[in-house]
């Protein structure tokens, strides 16, 4: 069963900085559904998932799923 | 895989909210798989005196200036600490928090040298 996390209106930093230490938390492969209230999520989301190689599986303002990417290949610090 | 590299220099210290955005954008950074280095000068400075960071909230929506400048070291970023702008504050490095670097010009530049992207505020 798929987690959920509702973001209210964070955004910016503080939005991706969370979203990164959850991410972290789920297996490869599991997905994590995420509802941000944030004006900026709908270019903010995708790029950071771009950015990280998480899966954006959809994006439907609020409602955004990402799937956890497989072991970061240079993990070192956070996986 | 090499990470994309980022500097940021912060010049603002404990009455500016622009130095609350420049903490908020280097744990993004972090969070978006950059490594990053903050160059503290000027007021910028202030920021790692033992004590100062847990007086001041600038932005209601960001969170507190302490867990944002902890966060960035524990988060594998570098915060590089200006030695003359230190110095004129008077402080010594027992004056500063453990974790961060007293370290000038050339080692940001090298990092520069080395392909970082830079944003200062």
């Amino acid at each position: 069963m798929r987690q959920r996390w509702e973001a209210g209106e964070i955004g910016c930093g503080r939005l991706v900085t969370e979203l990164r230490d959850r991410m972290n938390r789920l297996e490869p492969g599991e997905q994590l559904e995420v509802v941000s209230e944030s004006p900026g999520a709908p270019l903010d989301l995708p790029a950071w998932c771009q950015m990280t190689g998480h899966r954006l599986v959809s994006a439907d303002h609020p409602l955004y799923v990402i799937e956890r990417r497989a072991s970061h290949p240079r993990a070192t610090q956070s996986p | 895989m090499e990470s994309q590299k980022l500097v940021i220099v912060i010049t603002q210290g404990l009455d500016d909210e622009r130095s609350s955005v420049a903490w908020s954008i280097a744990n993004a950074s972090l969070a978006s798989d950059f490594d990053v280095t903050v160059f503290l000068v000027a007021s910028g400075v202030d920021w790692v005196r033992r004590g100062a960071a847990s007086v001041a909230h600038l932005n209601p929506l960001d969170p507190p200036m302490k867990d944002m400048i902890e966060n960035v070291m524990s988060g594998g970023g570098k915060i590089l600490v200006c030695p003359p702008c230190a110095k004129v504050r008077g402080y010594s490095e027992t004056d500063l928090v453990d974790g961060v670097t007293v370290a000038g010009a050339p080692a940001m530049l090298a990092e520069i040298k080395q392909g970082a992207a830079t944003l200062s505020f």
